[in-house]
């Protein structure tokens, strides 16, 4: 086996054990979401306490998670000897011969369908908690009287001041 | 059902769930307002290949927050508070009339007494006496006074049970509506909590007016006030005031008679103050007011004004037919069976005659009084046809008294001897008796040993034996005993010879002269109608201070200053003073038992709103507290979902997948 192929070997192993930690990350995404979505269906205050925090776990943990894949892209794109952001699996997948490369593009094939799933999941949540917010912050208003309750996290995603109304201000 | 599918129904939800939280928050101050609670469930499950799959959520019910048992205990401690804070409202009024002080009638009536007390040490002085007849118009004045404050008190009191029946009229229509309401919006499927909430409201106001009972049957509530069905679902009836036979205020059914039993709300305590205590305490009023007329009368009868016996005495009591017995005519003051004594005195000699007049108001109307009153010598009475009322009149040259004063000659006797007796004194004994006077021995008056005059009591019983032999001298008045005189001129007397004369205490056991206002201190009988006789406020000589005549003879005052301390009322326990301290009392005491029922309940229903809050009231920071926490979360689970899509658009690029 020539340096090149024990080169891709080896990237194809870490890439692999990569991925399942990818996959891991995904599954409990995934059940983090549905725990939320089911916590706010229900209007179950504590259950949805309880999401958010796994959530916040889940947010850290992808931190972890994408500076591992960033590492990857970084060795993947030596061996390849392309940019780091014209990395993908399936150019990989190629450069491996044999058993290794179609466990490659199977787990990347399941990876697919997984991240797929968290995104449709997570627009569905989006869909939901954008609009209760909206109708949240919208009665505060009008419960407080004051010109807006703030929405926290606007589209831009920066982070606004809730503007409480008298009601509120005067209950401290 | 599609994940957006899943995230409609949750929308749809929430949107239901957050406006409920401002319709509490918005209600929090809303009296009646029950707290609503969101009822979220499961949808039903699609079951695609075998597998379960969620469908979302679904709003259930909003419900309200609220027990019924607690709701009713409220109900009934409002009519029940309603009724005591009605009773003693009316009572303090009543309360406030009878507080003992200056110009009251507790007052005044000591004041009369006193002036009496002092006139008798002066019974001549005329000053004095107008003193005591304005002593006596103030106290009738406040009779009239306090009787017509109670009336007015009825009067008003009435007024608000009309009120009060209007206005649960008016609520049981607005019942009725809200019934054909919820009926109505329930029929669409729609909650009708708000419909509900108001109706319960209504209920809650109606027992403040009146004892209510409610049963729920297919969201629609009967109504029973009073015991009468007063709202069926969308129906409502009437209640109506009315007054029985004996003028009590009552709550009828209109076309009924039949006066309804009400047991709780304002109605209630008015009515229990309107017919019982208040009807109590006007017929107590009334009561001392009769019995002072009476009592003073009685006395100012029986003695003699200034200016000695009457020629003339007009009834001012009047009875509503002179021809049926006097038992059943509706005699201002009480008539018993008795005797009336009538004095007829020769104004040109001196001469008095005493005879006694049997009565029996069951057997004697007025017309036969008159008569057997006309048969007493020289003494004329007549009906007064336009108003039913008595008249006397003395023969000319004679006037007449009731006094009882003894005859100048004895009434009866039996003497064969040639002496003549002649009686005096006043007779202090304590009751109606008739002396006899019976010759022991025989011979010359003043001379004759041994010959005396035994004195008899109606018994047969000696009370005195007198010499009128040797040492005593024709002509001379012996005592015979209390108080009674007797003289024999000089003459023979035999024994065996005797005379007799009635000797009066109580010159009229029948009552009949305060009956009918015959020589009377006051008029009027009642509390209302009682007044000095104008007689005596133009002539103050009438005021009778005398029982012999003497313008020095205090005897008949001293009788009326007595009445103070005679228990005449409560069945002979109480005296004036005594009946009047036990009304303030029991007013006193009534108003207490009120108070003390009255913080109970207000206790009781502090309590039951507690209660009743801690069930159905809306905490506004609870509520907003779960706002923010839920506003906070959303906030969280929006920063994630960026989070997981920055994770996603990074993974995707590697994956090979174009994301957009």
């Amino acid at each position: 086996m020539s340096d090149t192929g024990t080169t891709f070997a080896d990237l194809a192993a870490t890439c692999l054990e990569h991925l399942g930690r990818e996959e891991a990350f995904l599954d409990a995404t995934l059940d983090s979401l549905r725990r939320v979505r089911a916590a706010v269906v229900r209007n179950d205050l504590p259950g949805l306490a309880a999401a958010l925090g796994r959530q916040a776990e889940l947010a850290r943990e992808s931190d972890a998670v994408r500076a591992a894949r960033a590492r990857l892209r970084e060795r993947a794109a030596a061996a390849l000897g392309v940019a780091a952001g014209a990395v993908t699996l399936r150019l990989l997948a190629e450069r491996v011969a044999g058993e290794e490369g179609r466990r490659l593009l199977d787990r990347r094939e399941a990876l697919r369908r997984r991240a797929e799933e968290v995104e449709r999941f997570n627009q569905a949540n989006a869909a939901l908690v954008r609009q209760l917010l909206g109708l949240n912050s919208e009665l505060l208003r009008w419960l407080t009287g004051g010109q807006t309750a703030g929405e926290g996290y606007g589209r831009t995603g920066a982070y606004q001041e809730g503007v409480c109304g008298p009601l509120l201000s005067a209950q401290g | 059902m599609s994940s957006f599918g899943i995230g409609l129904s949750a929308l749809r939800a929430s949107q239901l769930a957050m406006g409920t939280v401002g319709q509490n928050l918005a209600n929090a101050n809303t009296p009646g307002y029950h707290r609503q609670v969101v009822q979220f469930g499961d949808r039903p499950p699609d079951f695609i290949g075998g597998l379960e799959i969620g469908t979302g959520v679904q709003v259930e019910d909003i419900h309200r927050q609220r027990s019924d048992l607690l709701e009713k205990a409220v109900t009934q401690n409002t009519a029940d508070a309603a009724g005591t804070a009605a009773a003693l409202d009316a009572s303090r009024q009543i309360e406030a009339e009878f507080t003992p002080g200056s110009g009251t009638l507790d007052a005044l009536l000591e004041n009369f007494f006193n002036n009496l007390q002092q006139l008798a040490s002066q019974p001549a002085d005329l000053a004095q006496r107008r003193v005591v007849l304005g002593s006596a118009a103030a106290l009738a004045g406040q009779f009239n006074t306090v009787a017509g404050d109670l009336d007015r008190m009825r009067d008003g009191l009435d007024q608000q049970i009309g009120q009060a029946v209007a206005d649960a009229n008016s609520l049981a229509a607005q019942i009725a509506e809200q019934n054909r309401l919820i009926q109505a919006q329930e029929a669409r499927g729609a909650q009708a909590n708000d419909a509900r909430d108001q109706r319960d409201q209504l209920v809650n106001q109606l027992a403040q007016l009146v004892d209510v009972r409610t049963v729920e049957q297919d969201g629609q509530l009967t109504v029973l006030a009073a015991g009468v069905p007063l709202v069926v679902g969308g129906t409502s009836g009437t209640l109506a005031f009315a007054k029985d036979s004996q003028g009590n205020a009552t709550v009828t059914v209109p076309g009924s008679a039949q006066a309804q039993n009400v047991t709780g709300g304002k109605l209630a305590g008015l009515l229990q103050v309107r017919n019982q205590t208040l009807g109590d305490f006007r017929g107590r009023l009334d009561a001392l007011a009769q019995e002072l007329a009476r009592r003073v009368d009685g006395v100012q009868a029986a003695g003699l004004g200034l200016s000695g016996p009457l020629t003339f005495a007009p009834g001012t009591r009047a009875v509503s037919s002179a021809t049926i017995p006097l038992a059943q005519a509706g005699t201002a003051l009480p008539v018993q069976a008795g005797t009336l004594y009538v004095s007829v005195t020769n104004q040109a000699t001196g001469q008095r005659t005493l005879t006694a007049v049997n009565l029996d108001p069951a057997a004697q109307s007025l017309r036969q009084v008159a008569a057997a009153l006309s048969a007493v010598p020289n003494l004329q009475a007549v009906v007064n046809p336009q108003n039913n009322t008595l008249q006397i009149l003395a023969a000319p040259g004679f006037a007449f008294d009731f006094a009882g004063r003894l005859p100048t000659q004895p009434a009866a006797s039996a003497l064969t001897g040639t002496t003549v007796p002649t009686l005096g004194g006043v007779y202090t004994g304590p009751a109606n008796d008739t002396y006899t006077f019976r010759v022991v021995g025989s011979g010359t008056v003043g001379v004759t040993p041994g010959l005396q005059l035994q004195v008899l009591n109606g018994a047969g019983s000696p009370v005195a034996s007198l010499n009128v032999g040797p040492g005593y001298t024709p002509g001379t008045s012996l005592q015979a005993a209390n108080g009674v005189t007797v003289a024999l001129a000089a003459g023979t007397a035999n024994a065996g010879d005797s005379f007799t004369t009635p000797v009066v205490a109580q010159p009229d056991t029948a009552g009949l002269l305060p009956a009918l206002g015959l020589g009377s201190f006051f008029t009027g009988s009642t509390a209302s109608t009682l007044a000095v006789n104008p007689d005596l406020l133009n002539n103050p000589q009438l005021l009778a201070a005398s029982r012999t005549g003497d313008s020095g003879d205090n005897t008949n005052l001293q009788a009326m200053v007595n009445l103070r301390d005679g228990r005449f009322l409560a069945g002979g326990t109480q005296t004036f003073g005594d009946f009047y301290a036990a009304m303030v009392g029991d007013i006193g005491t009534q108003v207490k038992q009120l108070d003390q029922r009255q913080t109970t309940q207000q206790a009781l229903g502090q309590s039951l709103a507690a209660q009743q809050q801690s069930v159905s009231g809306v905490d506004p920071n609870e509520e907003l507290v779960n706002l923010m926490q839920y506003q906070r979360s959303f906030q969280a689970a929006a920063k994630y979902i960026d989070v997981v899509n920055t994770t996603l658009n990074d993974l995707f690029s590697i994956i090979g997948v174009t994301t957009g």
